[in-house]
């Protein structure tokens, strides 16, 4: 966005634009980071499923296996 | 009464429908290019005659329908529901020429389970399919899976309300940008940075596999592209089993559950709004019901018995259920192992899971978790309304990146389109009862082809099954892909054309 002007709390337009959309006014920088630190948010949540996956596994063999013995 | 369409709707609908057309021939240059890489001259023919077709059919209906008007709501619908016909038959060209399709329509039904991110194939020898062609499966699943409109959206579509009808018209809810044309870009921004990390996670995976760097590479990207876009196809017959890595199985697995994400999920968490993975609906309903039909298919296999040891099930069991869950479709059990070994109990979980479905606006199918969300919170609404007080307001709410109250309007919506995708599964299991297969095998295939999941237990087979099933199926996928209202619209359309006034 090009900034063209600023209103009178001093705010530029490319700050106004970017409050009116809910996006937060941050460096590109700033911007890939929130990017690869989201990515890993979702990585880690899909890990946690999969991990109750192996938990629940256990706990039913566990459970068949003292059942048979 | 139906009013039949006038002149400046077929214009209109022509026009726009041509546009999505010449989108296709632009990804057909795609497997064209490897094809000339490779030296594989006669795919790569395939693929230009193919590109030339599409640029033939979608320049002619943008000149022989040349307007300067917009889409109306409905038209929008209209060119959605048709255009994912044209492209499939346009697509089905140079995919039979191939050679390894027995018929067109086993052609048709592969381009129809690219590009609604199925997984289900007819294709024959998969094991020695070119370069070309494989990339042109995985291009057709990969693009397919963001949306052909959110192609033409891209490239050559101005923002517009008919183009947002458009986009709604292919099961996608989500503007989060002020412009539609917008959000088609950001929806690439997040695939195209998942394609690199995840081509280069599996590309590493392969290579300590031992697989050479080409192989690694393009096998990588090909499964990167089938997982992200919960597609399920695969460069190699035995699916995910051909591997045997258990690194492979958790980063194809996190790939499918990112990607049957709601876009705008992805958005908001990928802007610094982590929180919101925790409190969206769809997430919550998600993890309850994967939890759920991971703990029963469990149950079932340990039932069975054919898994004693707590990896090797937690492997089959989680792999299944959650590639089946969130409408993926890859495999590390073999078709005919579901009938011989799993049995009726474990494949009906497995086919709840596919008919569940994970998030509105991914590109995953079935029932889908915003509506299953939904209709417990209506639910427990109504046993507060019963046990409450009458004086007492009860009013429930969600929150899915904002938060809304539940209004009757919603709750009856989720019942219809429920309603009708129920009606559909068991209608699949009882076609397949027509042509001599078991209700639950069929059911199994339906739902899958229906939820656009990809899994089979060997029904789809390219040999032995009834060509009228295979074209019930490719129907069924077409559907599950567009959620009914579009292909209801274009249907009345038709109706109106023949009988309207």
């Amino acid at each position: 966005m090009r900034s063209v002007g600023k209103d009178k709390l001093g705010r530029s337009s490319t700050q106004l634009g970017a409050e009116a959309l809910d996006i937060p006014n941050i460096s590109l920088r700033e911007h890939w980071r929130d990017h690869f630190v989201g990515m890993a948010v979702e990585a880690a949540y899909a890990l946690a499923l999969l991990a109750a996956g192996g938990v629940m596994a256990w706990a039913v063999v566990t459970i068949v296996n003292a059942g048979a013995r | 009464m139906i009013l039949r369409p006038s002149a400046q709707t077929f214009r209109v609908v022509g026009y726009y429908t041509g546009k999505v057309v010449t989108g296709l021939g632009f990804l057909a240059i795609i497997p064209l290019i490897v094809g000339l890489g490779y030296q594989e001259w006669d795919p790569a023919l395939n693929f230009a005659l193919g590109a030339l077709l599409s640029f033939i059919v979608g320049v002619g209906l943008q000149i022989a329908f040349y307007t300067l008007d917009d889409l109306t709501w409905g038209e929008g619908l209209i060119v959605t529901a048709g255009a994912w016909l044209w492209a499939t038959a346009l697509a089905a060209v140079p995919t039979f020429m191939s050679g390894h399709y027995g018929l067109f329509a086993d052609a048709v039904f592969d381009v129809m389970s690219g590009f609604t991110t199925t997984g289900l194939t007819l294709i024959q020898d998969l094991d020695h399919v070119s370069y070309a062609q494989n990339m042109w499966r995985h291009i057709l699943t990969f693009a397919g899976g963001q949306g052909i409109v959110v192609i033409a959206l891209t490239f050559l579509l101005k923002s517009s309300a008919g183009a947002f009808s458009m986009y709604k018209g292919e099961g996608r809810d989500d503007r989060i940008l002020p412009s539609v044309v917008e959000t088609a870009k950001a929806i690439w921004l997040v695939a195209g940075l998942y394609l690199v990390v995840g081509t280069a996670a599996l590309t590493a995976v392969n290579l300590g596999l031992g697989l050479p760097f080409e192989k690694s590479f393009w096998y990588g990207m090909w499964t990167f592209m089938g997982a992200w876009s919960t597609g399920g196809f695969a460069p190699m017959s035995y699916n995910m089993l051909y591997y045997h890595s258990l690194t492979f199985e958790i980063i194809t697995l996190i790939i499918c559950i990112a990607g049957s994400m709601n876009f705008a999920l992805h958005w908001a968490v990928w802007n610094g709004k982590r929180g919101e993975l925790r409190r969206n609906i769809e997430i919550q309903a998600f993890t309850a019901t994967v939890l759920i039909t991971v703990g029963l298919a469990i149950v079932a296999l340990a039932q069975t018995g054919i898994y004693p040891e707590a990896l090797a099930m937690a492997r089959k069991a989680t792999y299944t259920v959650v590639s089946a869950h969130t409408g993926t479709g890859f495999s590390t059990v073999l078709s005919q192992a579901y009938r011989t070994q799993w049995g009726p109990l474990a494949m009906m979980v497995v086919s709840v899971a596919m008919m569940l479905g994970a998030s509105s606006g991914s590109t995953a199918g079935g029932i889908k978790a915003m509506r299953v969300g939904i209709f417990f919170k209506a639910v427990k609404g109504d046993l507060k309304r019963i046990l409450m007080p009458p004086s007492a307001v009860i009013k429930e709410g969600y929150h899915h990146i904002h938060d809304y109250f539940l209004d009757d309007t919603t709750i009856k919506r989720v019942f219809i389109i429920t309603l009708l995708f129920l009606f559909t599964y068991f209608l699949s299991g009882f076609v397949g009862m027509f042509y001599g297969y078991d209700f639950v095998d069929a059911l199994f295939d339906g739902a899958s082809a229906l939820s656009t999941t990809g899994l089979s237990c060997g029904i789809t087979d390219p040999i032995t099954m009834p060509v009228g099933l295979k074209m019930f199926y490719t129907v069924l996928m077409w559907v599950g892909r567009l959620e009914f209202l579009s292909i209801m619209v274009l249907a009345v359309h038709a109706y109106s054309i023949v009988r309207g006034r």
